[in-house]
């Protein structure tokens, strides 16, 4: 069975598809599709020889599974669930979507002040703003994934803010997979525009419940303006049959703050990109993760950090813990270009293995064209510290607590990191449930 | 923010001419330009060659065929003409001894200080000079062959021990490992090979001069080092070139093969043409060197000092089978002008308790281009391994660049494996320590420049810590920033 076999699949797929796709009125659109779709001709799927899926063997055989593409949506109740969960979604702009579509008796959209929008996107593609930036920064060229989800995006959250608007209020959207025993698939288009100055908290939260195979494919572009401040927080709780490959883009202005957080606990196998360019100078951005991973997991972490402009800072630290026969990858990589003086660059990626069998494959990069900078990295991985476990024995705590709560100090400094008081609660509970499980 | 604005002396380029840029006139017996099957039977047959060896490098030859040029590093070259090098170029007389080598040749060697009876008495150390690719003269032989030791010229030990070849050639980097590994295989002339035996301790360092001299003629050494059990040995690989226009391209393989309790300490100064300030002309250096580390509780340790070559393309490696083997590698890189090196090591852990060291300090300057890439990988069975892993990087000037790649595969829990890399500008306020305590500029670069270095110096052997102090200063000259 080869590639082909899958990729000519999506292609006569979207010929059947395309009629229903979100944005039938918009001309642009519907020749960005078609441009994407052959980009994705041209790419094909990704192998582990390309150096970018090196550690990450996609199943082909699987890929063609995910056949279907419209399943409907079956009822859920997620504002409960997530309550249960430890996230109080009184506090939130609460945008669902099931299945790739959104679900307006689902969520629950308080009213906003004039200058800020937060709504579906499949209800706004004729919006100026989203023609400006869709396909724009997350570019599909040599991007299978990033090809397909332009061709096939059915619906995702948009995010704008005016000049100087802030949102207290966090944002969050919950994507929701629940197909039965259909093999299903979704591919989710996020779009983020920050104005001047504008400030807002977003969290996407990937969340399957199903008895089958799935794949999501979500591709978030970020648009920051000048001294824009966007805190952006994923959560990966996809099901254990879900395949889960997601890219975050972001562009930065002068002065802005982008802080990306991403906690990934579910999936099968699941692959997260998350890049930022620094473009003006003073732009910062702080990238953290911490991927949890037991069973037969397999989860892929690669970030991209372009220093593209003078006085940048950027802060880097990535944790993992695997555990059974589960796969970890890190791959950090960041390039200081000429022109980017007075960089500031940090990363760290750490790992715990917890079985004999569970690997990790580290690969923090450095690509610097400037002198007058200052980066490091770091990378260690090792497992749990045996006198630190003797000890806490000793002081008759049995084996496996004192495992967990080894395991917890290292974790749970990721969830520590994090300020936002509706945040902690659910990250912790988290963190905690994923733990109880193993 | 507009570019930092320089002192205008602090940018002055070093326009220090090469120091042993010189040809040696001496009459070549060469091949014709062009690789064909033929040309690698011209090869073995005018080195008389067992079959078993002719067959190896057409075997080699037709699998190189099929290979395309690595493109994965970090340096950029215009295409290669396989077909326009001279594949085999040797001085015609061969020499018996040191009264009978060309006069010419060992002019060239006292050019580069290297008087070999002197050196060779005031160092105790044993010469096999390598010029071209025929080995001219060993000195020192008689009393290593009284300890057993075996240290000749790589067509000697074919034709003297054809068993020790049979046994150990290709087995540490096979025929097919790479693209230039497999056209060393196919077409390597000569180079050196070293056999320690059971128990014994070499008494002296070993070492050879590679030297590059014919115009257009590739150099395919190839280097087979083997201590046997519990045997040590310290060996040195020291190179300088003449000044060349024409780019010469230089596919090594070293293979090192460590048995039980064995350690082998390899120390490289390369020291080859770089080319001139705007890129032009120097050697490309496209060199596998790898040690299997077989035995238990054996240990192989690399320390290189890279200068020169317009490209570095090298990875020292070490696979850490035997249990309890230890693997070392120590480094410094220099690139200047338009150099460009990308260079590393990879450590295999197979064995159980297996160490592994990693010690890489890189230095740009000019426009030069430094990349260090590395592999750590842990397999399952390698309980207890432990590996660290430094990279630091330095840079001078605006317009290089320091890279830094490692890859990190764990499939073992028990292992410890840790790695930490830093990039940084030379600091402007120790230069101004320094100057204000009375050195001069260029002064204060090469103290802090050699600080910087300290850590792999103290690995390489004596009077290899020396010179390559004194190369670090001249490759460096002018090009503070």
């Amino acid at each position: 069975m080869s590639t082909l076999t899958a990729q000519e699949h999506y292609l006569s797929s979207f010929s059947q598809l395309e009629a229903k796709l979100p944005g039938q009125d918009a001309a642009w659109l519907k020749s960005l599709r078609l441009q994407a779709l052959e980009q994705f001709k041209q790419a094909g799927f990704p192998t582990d020889k390309l150096e970018s899926w090196k550690y990450t063997n996609l199943s082909l055989n699987l890929l063609k599974e995910f056949f279907t593409f419209e399943v409907p949506a079956s009822t859920t109740v997620v504002a409960a669930q997530l309550k249960k969960n430890g996230f109080d979604t009184d506090k939130a702009h609460l945008v669902v979507f099931v299945n790739g579509k959104f679900s307006k008796e689902l969520s629950s959209l308080k009213p906003l002040e004039k200058g800020m929008t937060v709504q579906n996107l499949a209800s706004v593609l004729s919006n100026e703003t989203v023609k400006a930036f869709i396909g724009k920064i997350a570019l599909s060229q040599n991007k299978a994934f990033t090809a397909l989800n332009t061709a096939f995006f059915t619906d995702g959250l948009f995010v704008q803010l005016e000049a100087g608007k802030v949102l207290d209020a966090p944002v969050h959207a919950v994507y929701v997979s629940t197909n039965g025993s259909q093999t299903t698939q979704s591919h989710l288009r996020n779009l983020l525009v920050l104005a001047n100055d504008s400030k807002v908290n977003v969290i996407e939260h990937y969340w399957g419940e199903n008895v089958s195979a799935y794949l999501t494919n979500v591709v978030t572009e970020v648009a920051m303006a000048t001294g824009s401040t966007l805190d952006h927080l994923k959560i990966g709780q996809e099901d254990i049959k879900g395949y889960h490959i997601g890219s975050l883009i972001a562009q930065q202005e002068e002065g802005s703050y982008f802080a990306s957080r991403l906690f990934s606990v579910g999936g099968a196998l699941t692959r997260n990109d998350i890049e930022t360019t620094l473009g003006k100078k003073k732009a910062e951005c702080v990238l953290e993760g911490l991927y949890l991973a037991k069973e037969g997991q397999h989860v892929d972490t690669r970030t991209f950090i372009d220093h593209l402009s003078p006085n940048c800072n950027s802060t880097e630290v990535f944790k993992g813990v695997i555990d059974d026969q589960a796969v970890g990858v890190f791959d950090g990589r960041i390039l200081v270009r000429e022109n980017a003086q007075k960089t500031d660059a940090r990363q760290s990626n750490k790992n715990l293995l917890l079985t004999k069998e569970a690997k990790i494959y580290s690969k923090p990069q450095f690509q610097i064209y400037a002198d007058d900078v200052k980066c490091s990295h770091g990378s260690a991985t090792g497992q749990i510290d045996e006198e630190a476990l003797f000890y806490l024995q000793s002081r008759g705590i049995s084996r496996d607590e004192a495992k967990k709560v080894l395991v917890y100090a290292f974790a749970g400094e990721m969830v520590e990191k994090v300020e936002s008081g509706y945040l902690k609660p659910g990250l912790k509970k988290l963190v905690d449930s994923w733990m109880e499980v193993s | 923010m507009t570019p930092k604005t320089q002192e205008p002396s602090v940018e002055k380029v070093t326009s220090e001419e090469y120091k042993y840029g010189f040809v040696t006139d001496i009459e070549a017996d060469s091949a014709p330009p062009g690789l064909n099957e033929d040309i690698i039977r011209f090869i073995s047959h005018k080195k008389k060659e067992p079959q078993f060896l002719l067959e190896w490098r057409l075997k080699a030859y037709r699998q190189w065929l099929k290979m395309k040029t690595p493109e994965w590093a970090y340096v950029q070259y215009p295409p290669i003409d396989y077909q326009d090098i001279i594949y085999y170029s040797a001085p015609k007389a061969g020499p018996k001894s040191l009264d009978e080598v060309d006069p010419e040749i060992l002019k060239t060697f006292e050019k580069l200080g290297v008087p070999m009876e002197e050196r060779a008495m005031l160092a105790g150390v044993a010469v096999d000079a390598v010029f071209d690719s025929v080995s001219v003269g060993t000195t020192f032989k008689k009393k290593l062959g009284e300890m057993g030791v075996i240290f000749c010229s790589f067509s000697e030990a074919v034709h003297e021990h054809p068993e020790l070849i049979e046994q150990y050639l290709g087995s540490v980097v096979p025929y097919n490992d790479n693209f230039y590994a497999a056209l060393n295989s196919a077409v390597f002339t000569d180079g050196s090979f070293c056999y320690i035996p059971k128990g014994v301790r070499c008494p002296m360092e070993l070492s050879t001069y590679f030297r590059i001299n014919a115009a257009k003629t590739g150099q395919f050494e190839r280097t087979l080092l083997i201590a046997d059990e519990d045997a040590y040995v310290s060996y040195l690989e020291g190179c300088t070139a003449p000044m060349r226009d024409e780019n010469q391209l230089h596919a090594a393989v070293v293979e090192l093969v460590a048995l039980k309790g064995a350690e082998i300490k390899y120390s490289t100064v390369q020291n080859w043409y770089p080319g001139d300030k705007d890129g032009k002309g120097g050697i490309y250096n496209f060199v596998t060197k790898r040690g299997a580390c077989r035995g238990d509780s054996s240990k192989i340790s690399w320390t290189q000092v890279e200068t020169g070559s317009a490209i570095t393309w090298k990875y020292p490696s070490c696979i850490l089978q035997g249990d309890n083997s230890v693997g070392e590698f120590y480094s410094v890189a220099v690139v200047n002008n338009m150099q460009q090196a990308d260079t590393g090591t990879k450590m295999i852990h197979l064995g159980k308790n297996t160490k592994s060291t990693i010690v890489s300090k890189g230095i740009s300057a000019g426009k030069g281009q430094n990349t260090y890439r590395g592999l750590v990988r842990i397999q399952p069975a390698a309980e207890n391994a432990h590996n660290y892993t430094q990279c630091d990087s330095l840079l001078m000037g605006d317009k290089c660049g320091a890279h830094t790649v490692p890859y990190i595969e764990v499939k073992n829990n028990t292992a410890k494996v840790g790695h930490e890399a830093s990039t940084s500008k030379i600091g402007e306020d120790q230069i101004f320590y320094c100057q204000q305590r009375g050195l001069s500029k260029e002064d204060a670069v090469n103290l802090i420049v050699n600080g910087f270095c300290k850590e792999v110096f103290r690995k390489l052997p004596m009077e290899f810590a020396v010179e390559a102090q004194k190369l670090l200063s001249v490759s460096l000259e002018g090009s503070v920033g």
